[in-house]
């Protein structure tokens, strides 16, 4: 009785064990998608170690009737957004990157050029709206889907969209990109 | 409408962006390494929490079971030595007073027999 007491304090609790494997295999992917556009490419394998250590640590308190999906990716962006007021250092990442100046590129590190200006003009948009834009945008999530990730209403969900586009679209004329 | 496919600036965004890197292997080891130490962090919180717990509980009523039965000891104690106290007292304070009598008394006879 003892020994079974104490082997499965010392495993933990297996279930929950089980339960986090099949969670990180479902949502690793997307998760990674989320840390790697709302908050620093840099930081990436830190945040998701950050995200995955909070939902092991909350499985026990997860509310068994919500959907563990959009809490996860709640988790997620929560993680990224935290790390970004902790660091606060949006501003300097914007201003040592803002120096691209080509308007039509064709050489052969036009790629690189053109993926330093996404990460700019992401970059360079307010913390909920970058959420927004990434959640719709690079990990597909419909409008009410983004809302119960954000906890906002559905028509937050769409205006924020709207001004992230339109301040992004500010920011690539700006930089001389023909849309 | 999908606005992802027919707005220009979602479609440079989404043609432009960067790919996500691949998971990599280390950070997936680093990562269950530290929820190995979590759980052996909750292991040794338990092995050390349940044993003082538990003493501290047997302690605690250890000790209101000591306090009652002392509490209960003294109420019924007192009332009897206050009175064995006191009838002792009047009884040595009797004697005194019958013994100084009595030495009076022996005195006035013997008096009244010397008169006589």
């Amino acid at each position: 009785m003892a020994t079974t007491i104490l082997r499965t304090l010392r495993e933990g609790l297996p279930d929950r064990d089980q339960v986090f494997e099949h969670l990180y295999s479902q949502h690793a992917d997307r998760v990674r998608g989320i840390l790697f556009r709302i908050a620093h490419p840099n930081d990436l394998e830190d945040l998701q170690q950050e995200t995955f250590v909070r939902v092991w640590k909350g499985l026990n308190l997860f509310r068994r009737h919500s959907n563990v999906k959009t809490w996860i990716y709640r988790i997620a962006v929560n993680t990224a957004l935290d790390h970004l007021r902790l660091k606060a250092r949006r501003p300097k990442e914007v201003e040592a990157t803002s120096s691209v100046e080509s308007v039509d590129l064709k050489t052969p590190e036009d790629a690189l050029v053109h993926k330093r200006r996404v990460q700019e003009v992401l970059l360079s948009l307010e913390d909920d709206l970058r959420a927004v834009l990434v959640l719709h945008l690079f990990e597909n999530f419909k409008m009410n889907e983004i809302a119960k990730i954000l906890s906002i209403p559905t028509g937050t969900v769409k205006s924020r969209l709207h001004r992230a586009r339109e301040e992004a679209r500010k920011y690539l004329e700006s930089q001389g990109v023909k849309l | 409408m999908n606005t992802k496919k027919e707005d220009p600036v979602f479609s440079y965004l989404k043609e432009h962006a960067e790919a996500v890197p691949e998971r990599s292997r280390s950070a997936e080891f680093q990562l269950f390494a530290k929820l190995k130490e979590l759980r052996e962090q909750f292991f040794k919180k338990t092995l050390l929490w349940v044993p003082v717990t538990m003493t501290s509980l047997v302690l605690i009523l250890f000790l209101s079971v000591s306090l009652i039965q002392n509490h209960k000891q003294n109420e019924v104690a007192t009332p009897v030595s206050s009175d064995m106290r006191l009838e002792a007292f009047l009884e040595e304070s009797f004697a005194s007073i019958t013994e100084v009598a009595e030495a009076q008394q022996e005195l006035a006879f013997e008096l009244y027999r010397n008169e006589l």
